[in-house]
């Protein structure tokens, strides 16, 4: 097949392009804007919304998630559609800081942020600040999220304005769903108070 | 007012018992944060203030290193150092 060049009038005239789905790509799922939210859910099978074993590779980012207190963003995961989100989880946190002064410069493991077998809510982000420009910005992976043999792993890397010391506080998450069930639904909220705004986006990634 | 889920970006009112669940479970927050930040709020702070666990380890050292009976005391602690110093020299 002949080569053709490409201008912008060529490419506006385009009404489809060849596929490329065998390539790695990230596929957008879904869009969705919190307001006043306690919590946000991701569940697969309505509103299309897919978390099961199209995808190996799950994403979700978040941008500017806004708190109404000063509280901890957090995650559960769920094996029964939404239903319980109570699926036991291992997880390591640490955090790296530095204030806007240019001091406590401090890179750190938080003992009190993470989980051993626990089914409660695994922390994302420690004390996020609630003035109207503090907010959490970053991405969580969540892998083979359906998989029947193994633990589902994940990790997450976000940067938060930390509470009343304008601080800038890079937060590394990881760890480990103790489940060989599927997951298939993901909940987002914070320690108390709502998800007042921001967005968080999934993605598959083949 | 009342609480939502936003479930796959859809709406659903939180049911009286969940409500009522989470209605608890920030009074039960609020009262363990009234305990520990609101009654010692320099806790936060400090946390943020200190320095490196390396630096003050190094501070440590020093100060043990201007004093015969705590270089005897931490003999240990003060020759591991040493030695590094010693191998490395500025």
């Amino acid at each position: 097949m002949a080569l053709v060049k490409l201008n912008n009038r060529g490419v506006r005239s385009v009404t489809d392009f060849g596929g490329t789905t065998a390539l790695g790509t990230y596929k957008f799922i879904k869009k969705v804007t919190a307001s006043s939210s306690s919590t946000i859910s991701f569940v697969d099978g309505s509103s299309s919304v897919v978390l099961d074993d199209t995808y190996k590779e799950y994403l979700f980012t978040f941008k500017n998630i806004h708190p109404s207190a000063n509280q901890n963003f957090e995650f559960n995961v769920s094996i029964d559609t939404g239903s319980n989100y109570n699926v036991a989880k291992t997880t390591s946190f640490f955090r790296a800081q530095h204030l806007e002064g240019g001091s406590s410069q401090v890179f750190s493991y938080e003992t009190g942020d993470d989980l051993a077998q626990g089914t409660g809510v695994a922390r994302i982000s420690n004390l996020c600040g609630t003035e109207n420009d503090m907010n959490v910005s970053g991405y969580l992976y969540l892998f083979n999220p359906s998989s029947t043999t193994f633990v589902k792993h994940f990790m997450s890397r976000v940067n938060s304005t930390f509470t009343s010391s304008d601080a800038t506080v890079d937060l590394h998450m990881a760890g480990y769903a103790n489940t060989t069930s599927a997951v298939d639904a993901v909940q987002f909220s914070f320690t108390s108070g709502n998800i007042d705004a921001g967005d968080i986006c999934l993605y598959g990634i083949n | 007012m009342a609480r939502h889920h936003l479930i796959n970006g859809i709406k659903v009112p939180f049911t009286a018992q969940e409500e009522a669940d989470w209605d608890a479970n920030e009074a039960a927050h609020a009262a363990k944060q009234k305990k520990t930040v609101e009654a010692k709020p320099y806790i936060a702070k400090r946390k943020l203030a200190y320095p490196q666990i390396g630096d003050q380890l190094d501070m440590l050292w020093h100060s043990i290193d201007q004093d015969t009976a705590l270089k005897s005391k931490y003999f240990s602690f003060h020759q591991a150092i040493l030695a590094v110093k010693a191998k490395y020299p500025k």
